[in-house]
């Protein structure tokens, strides 16, 4: 297919490889405007293909981050509340109506928007970035419903906002909590796994420059080998590219088992983990 | 398209046999999806009934079994495991003397299972073999033995350990919020003028749980002493202090075992490394329960849940409920939970009925589902 394989290239350029079904789902979403949930274990590059797609389509990337607790004025919009007081102060001996005061003082001059509400209300398109939704609470999840779908919200002051344009929006998750049927039924359905060994080389290759064929080669092996493992947490994308920086800064050109063994606390962040893989290495 | 149509409607009917709820939006979209891509590779036709249809990474083990029966014409390589899964058992066997566990009663039991299991076997094969693993009750699981489903019944493990957390955090937040607080509120009023600006409320002082779980080992909860031990290990994550015990005619403590090995693992390093074997070897619910008050009883305190996992099979030995007693009146709650259907409680050598006087809760965990819902409802 001519569009994916033009997506593949683009967001190549972009930096980030994509294989056939991201490319595919990206296609989908922009041609039916459905926002993409993506899954995946962590450090697959769930928030970068975000970062990539907003980089390839030149648009700005409004940046949501979750946590519990999260709630509509932090995520949405809030009134601007001391430039209110300031307002009413200002006026307060022009003899003016109270209700005209009041209608100004709650126009859009006063309203501070948060990233929702950028996303939606910007100039130009825009790509939406809500990074771990499965931390919010219900609450919050049943006021994204709407945004979501119909791409527009509902200020009880100002009425409701329509999208100017809609945008592209990526949803990432954990799995930590189901997220409900309404918002899942929402979304594309995208999930990231550890990539296979020869497009784990490209992405390495493309993210560190100056890396060598052979060096990455033998890189994307070991990370393969310690994922075989039975790990609390395995080696992620991200760790691996840390990991290419600091064996090219120490000037490794080769990795032998020493080199591995005094490398890595870089790629495993649990003390088992480590003694584990350096047991097995040690026997092999 | 109208062949495809057709085809892709059983794999969505399929799909829904499964467990995977699939609304007619979602197939809606992926039809729509389709037509917009004309997919010429099956990396594009895969990835659109994926994105499209499923939405939830725990059904993915499902959905591409269920894809390759209906798209595939070929056999994906099966894993390598089924020999493992084998072996790991064969330790089990030897040290239980299998076959010479049936005493008496016991072996009417036996039959009477295995003609559930035909029953469930012949649902099983007219669904096409679909199941839904949290439906999916542990008898038929590891007796059926399909290495597959085992597997894929294990990768919810930790799914089961992610809700449970964060059911937790929930409900350690809405509990947070405790009655009005009359001194503080006017104390901090002073400083405005006699205004109470703020309602001040006493934080809830929330209480740690102990947990001490028992976990039968024994060859007639093989099949549940897999999950439960499991579950027992995602305890220890959860709760700072958790102590977890096997036995089968005597108890011994495992912590140490469950701290150093993976989950899929612990079933036979318990079996070869914990001292629960006693004189005989068949289960005896009464010597483990007073072995493990007469041990551990010292431990046990008013902030204590035990939590017990088998089937209080007796095998006709002594129950000595007495002992029972003596640590529910030591301790906060006793949690039972039992493998067995209800309907089947009480019967033969099964003295759950006596010792369910002594327990706050009985719970009915016949597959994971039910297990989940028990968890989730104590947690």
């Amino acid at each position: 297919m001519e569009e994916i394989k033009m997506i593949k290239e683009k967001m190549y350029r972009a930096g980030y490889i994509c294989d056939d079904g991201s490319a595919t789902v990206l296609f989908l979403a922009e041609q039916l405007h459905k926002p993409i949930l993506v899954e995946g274990p962590a450090g697959v590059g769930k928030t970068s293909i975000a970062q990539a797609f907003a980089r390839m389509k030149e648009l700005p990337l409004i940046r949501l981050q979750c946590y519990e607790g999260i709630d509509e004025p932090r995520a949405l919009y809030e009134w601007n509340y001391k430039k209110q007081l300031l307002h009413i102060q200002a006026v307060a001996n022009q003899n003016l109506d109270v209700s005209e005061v009041e209608k100004e003082i709650f126009s859009e001059s006063f309203l501070l928007s948060r990233p929702l509400l950028q996303a939606i209300t910007s100039a130009e398109r825009a790509c939406l970035l809500i990074d771990e939704i499965d931390k919010v609470d219900f609450e919050f999840e049943a006021m994204l419903l709407e945004l979501l779908s119909e791409f527009q919200v509902t200020l009880p002051e100002l009425g409701t906002v329509q999208a100017r344009h809609i945008p592209f929006v990526f949803l990432t998750s954990n799995a930590t909590r189901e997220l409900s049927e309404a918002l899942k039924r929402r979304c594309l359905y995208l999930y990231l796994d550890f990539p296979r060994a020869e497009i784990e080389k490209m992405i390495l290759e493309l993210r560190v420059p100056h890396l060598s064929h052979k060096l990455s080669g033998k890189l994307v092996e070991t990370l393969h080998q310690i994922r075989q493992m039975n790990l609390r947490k395995q080696p992620s994308i991200a760790e691996g590219i840390d990991w290419a920086f600091s064996l090219l800064a120490m000037g490794k050109e080769d990795i032998s088992t020493d080199v591995i063994m005094e490398t890595l606390n870089v790629i495993l962040k649990y003390h088992e983990d480590i003694n584990q893989v350096r047991t097995s290495f040690a026997k092999a | 398209m109208n062949a495809i149509t057709g085809q892709i409607q059983n794999f969505i009917e399929d799909l829904r046999g499964a467990g995977i709820s699939v609304s007619p939006g979602s197939v809606e979209e992926c039809y729509r999806s389709l037509i917009l891509t004309e997919w010429s590779s099956e990396a594009v036709f895969y990835t659109i009934l994926f994105c499209t249809l499923l939405k939830e990474s725990a059904f993915i083990a499902i959905f591409q079994e269920i894809y390759n029966r209906h798209f595939h014409y070929f056999k994906i390589n099966q894993p390598e495991s089924e020999e493992e899964f084998r072996r790991l058992n064969a330790i089990n066997f030897n040290i239980i003397g299998f076959g010479q566990a049936n005493s008496g009663k016991k072996s009417d039991q036996e039959g009477q299972k295995n003609n559930n299991h035909q029953s469930y076997q012949r649902q099983v094969d007219s669904k096409n073999h679909y199941k839904d693993l949290f439906a999916l009750d542990f008898y038929t699981a590891t007796y059926s033995a399909s290495v597959e489903d085992i597997r894929k019944m294990e990768q919810l493990i930790p799914l089961l350990g992610k809700r449970m957390a964060s059911k937790m955090i929930i409900k350690k937040r809405r509990h947070q919020t405790g009655n009005f607080d009359f001194r503080r509120t006017i104390r901090s009023s002073m400083s405005t003028g006699g205004v109470p600006m703020e309602i001040l409320v006493r934080k809830k002082v929330r209480e740690k749980p102990v947990i001490f779980a028992l976990c039968d080992v024994s060859w007639s909860c093989l099949h549940f002493s897999y999950f439960s031990l499991s579950l027992v290990y995602l305890l220890e994550k959860f709760y700072r202090q958790a102590r977890s015990f096997a036995f089968i005619d005597e108890t011994d403590e495992i912590t140490s075992i469950i701290k150093r090995e993976s989950h899929s693992h612990l079933r036979p390093k318990v079996l070869t490394e914990a001292n629960v074997c006693g004189n005989s070897g068949y289960t005896n619910y009464g010597q483990s329960l007073s072995s493990f008050y007469n041990q551990y009883g010292k431990d046990l305190s008013h902030k204590s849940y035990v939590l017990i996992f088998g089937d209080a099979r007796t095998n006709w030995f002594g129950t000595n409920p007495y002992v029972l007693k003596d640590i529910q009146r030591r301790v906060k709650r006793v949690y039972w939970f039992n493998p067995e259907p209800k309907d089947e409680w009480g019967s033969g050598d099964s003295e759950i009925l006596i010792y369910k006087k002594y327990c706050t809760r009985v719970f009915e965990c016949c597959n994971l589902g039910q297990l989940a819902q028990a968890i989730s409802d104590i947690v």
